[in-house]
């Protein structure tokens, strides 16, 4: 089911890119990202179904909380890719919306050239992608070198990644607000056109 | 480094898991109602470029985010945690199901009445 989500985030992406670009008049076809974003989902498929596998070599699974590091890393991965994935998006349905909102109230917005991303999508998208991961990395990071200082119990490392989950969780349900009110926006400002 | 482990090593031994089910339901109920009315107003929005299309008007997808709804409320009934994520993941796999559906078919369609209004009115 993570796969299937990530899988169905990445192809949204993919599709409101293509969409700004079909309507902005671009030429772009976005293969870079596509390809970028199905190697991605090739790697973490990878890593789902051998990651123990491979990640043998590197740490001591024979050790349980080691494997259950990796485990719960694993999970953590998949939850910050569903928060820089559905971000991007947020920031890209934004960008849309305004697009149709400069066009159809020309007044209310300051005038950007077409095809230039307003400024929160053009910084807030990188922004994102590099926080969500350096903070990712860090967390495991520290987690990693307290679980070989203190030698932690399993329920306190669960805990710890439990944390962090709920630290996605706040991030998952402002941004599909967000969304969720850019449809709504969107929706009533295309109502307006309708006859 | 030190007070960012100490705050790790407390999480480790505070964050109970009956905080993290309680947090995680009212998470899940937010999420629910916002990915709820994301996917409705796409299906409005969509609804209308079949209006001006002259197509048919979407029936069932609304029947599967009304499905996907009613589950939601079961969320505030569950006991544990295998039931919540089993019962979000039939929600969210209804959702974005309906979501991808709709983009794959009806791309060319909002991708052409979007162009339509921002060509005429530059």
């Amino acid at each position: 089911m993570g796969l299937f989500w990530v899988f169905a985030e990445m192809m949204i992406l993919i599709f409101i890119r293509q969409g700004i670009a079909f309507v902005e008049e671009k030429k772009e076809r976005y293969l870079g990202l596509t390809i970028f974003l199905s190697v991605i989902f090739i790697l973490l498929f990878l890593v789902s179904f051998q990651g123990e596998r491979f990640f043998s070599g590197y740490l001591d699974f024979t050790r349980k909380i080691n494997l259950y590091f990796y485990q719960y890393a694993l999970w953590n991965l998949f939850c910050t890719l569903w928060v820089v994935l559905e971000g991007s998006i947020m920031f890209y349905s934004l960008h849309a919306y305004r697009i149709l909102e400069k066009s159809m109230r020309p007044g209310r917005i300051p005038s950007e050239p077409s095809g230039i991303m307003n400024p929160w999508t053009r910084y807030g998208v990188p922004l994102l992608v590099v926080w969500a991961i350096a903070f990712f990395l860090f967390y495991e990071y520290r987690v990693f070198s307290i679980l070989n200082h203190f030698g932690l119990e399993k329920t306190n490392l669960k805990n710890i990644y439990l944390f962090y989950i709920k630290i996605c969780g706040m991030f998952w349900f402002l941004i599909e607000g967000a969304v969720a009110v850019i449809g709504l926006k969107t929706y009533h400002l295309l109502k307006k056109r309708s006859p | 480094m030190e007070s960012i482990d100490l705050i790790l090593l407390r999480i480790g031994s505070g964050f109970s898991r009956d905080i993290y089910f309680l947090l995680t339901k009212i998470q899940g109920i937010l999420w629910s109602i916002a990915n709820t009315v994301l996917v409705f107003y796409f299906l409005k929005i969509t609804g209308l470029i079949r209006t001006y299309n002259h197509a048919k008007q979407i029936r069932y997808r609304y029947y599967f985010l009304l499905v996907s709804a009613i589950l939601s409320l079961f969320l505030l009934f569950t006991e544990n945690g295998t039931v919540f994520f089993a019962l979000e993941a039939a929600i969210y796999g209804i959702q974005y199901t309906i979501l991808l559906y709709t983009l794959i078919l009806e791309r060319k369609e909002l991708m052409c009445y979007f162009k339509d209004i921002v060509s005429v009115k530059e």
